[in-house]
């Protein structure tokens, strides 16, 4: 039996909580968008043909 | 965790993170956003606040800070993993000069970071492999590690 390997705890002080941070307000560049989106494609194919390939 | 880091603002959903990278020559708002794809992957972004609102994964603003921005992503990575354990984050340089930066973080730190994580490495052609030091990759797979109880 495994668990996640406990992670260092990050102290309060280091930050806040901010209610105005959504994700959805943000924009992207749209060379920042066609990179993101390249990078998506790349690694699921990729795990996709690993699954495929374990799957054989 | 000694290392000097910026103070952040985080999402209630630890999924955006901003700070701003501070020097005696300008200040700029740096963004980190963990995106939901599909299923378990996450896209770890991590850019510039351009002066329009739109965040830019290209930018390379060299503030003379970069241990201390990179201390501080490391612990949005710390918070992210936190409140999604299971999940797995997929990023890539957005430009060469990008990709060569990750690659040396990840060397730089491969002693601390492998404590916690897997890091994989995606070549051009597709090949899968446990991270290496000095080989060039295109994109890059972390999850959190487990061990056995």
């Amino acid at each position: 039996m495994s668990k996640y390997k406990i992670l260092p705890k990050v102290s309060k002080s280091d930050y806040e909580i901010s209610e105005e941070l959504d994700i959805n307000k943000y924009k992207l560049t749209e060379e920042s968008r066609e990179f993101r989106d390249k990078i998506v494609d790349f690694i699921t194919k990729q795990k996709l043909n690993h699954k495929n390939l374990v799957s054989v | 965790m000694e290392k000097p880091s910026y103070h952040f603002k985080v999402s209630p959903d630890a999924l955006v993170y901003e700070f701003d990278s501070i020097s005696s020559e300008k200040t700029i708002r740096k963004i980190v956003i963990y995106e939901p794809l599909k299923d378990e992957l996450f896209h770890f972004g991590f850019g510039d606040l351009t002066p329009n609102g739109d965040i830019d994964y290209k930018a390379n603003s060299k503030n003379q800070d970069m241990d201390k921005v990179i201390m501080t992503v490391v612990k949005t990575m710390f918070l992210f993993f936190e409140n999604y354990p299971d999940k797995q984050l997929v990023f890539g340089g957005s430009t060469e000069i990008r990709s060569r930066w990750y690659r040396q973080i990840i060397t730089k730190f491969i002693e601390n970071i492998e404590l916690y994580f897997e890091v994989q490495g995606f070549t051009t052609d597709g090949e899968q492999e446990p991270f290496r030091e000095n080989r060039d990759y295109y994109a890059f797979l972390i999850s959190q590690k487990h061990e056995q109880i």
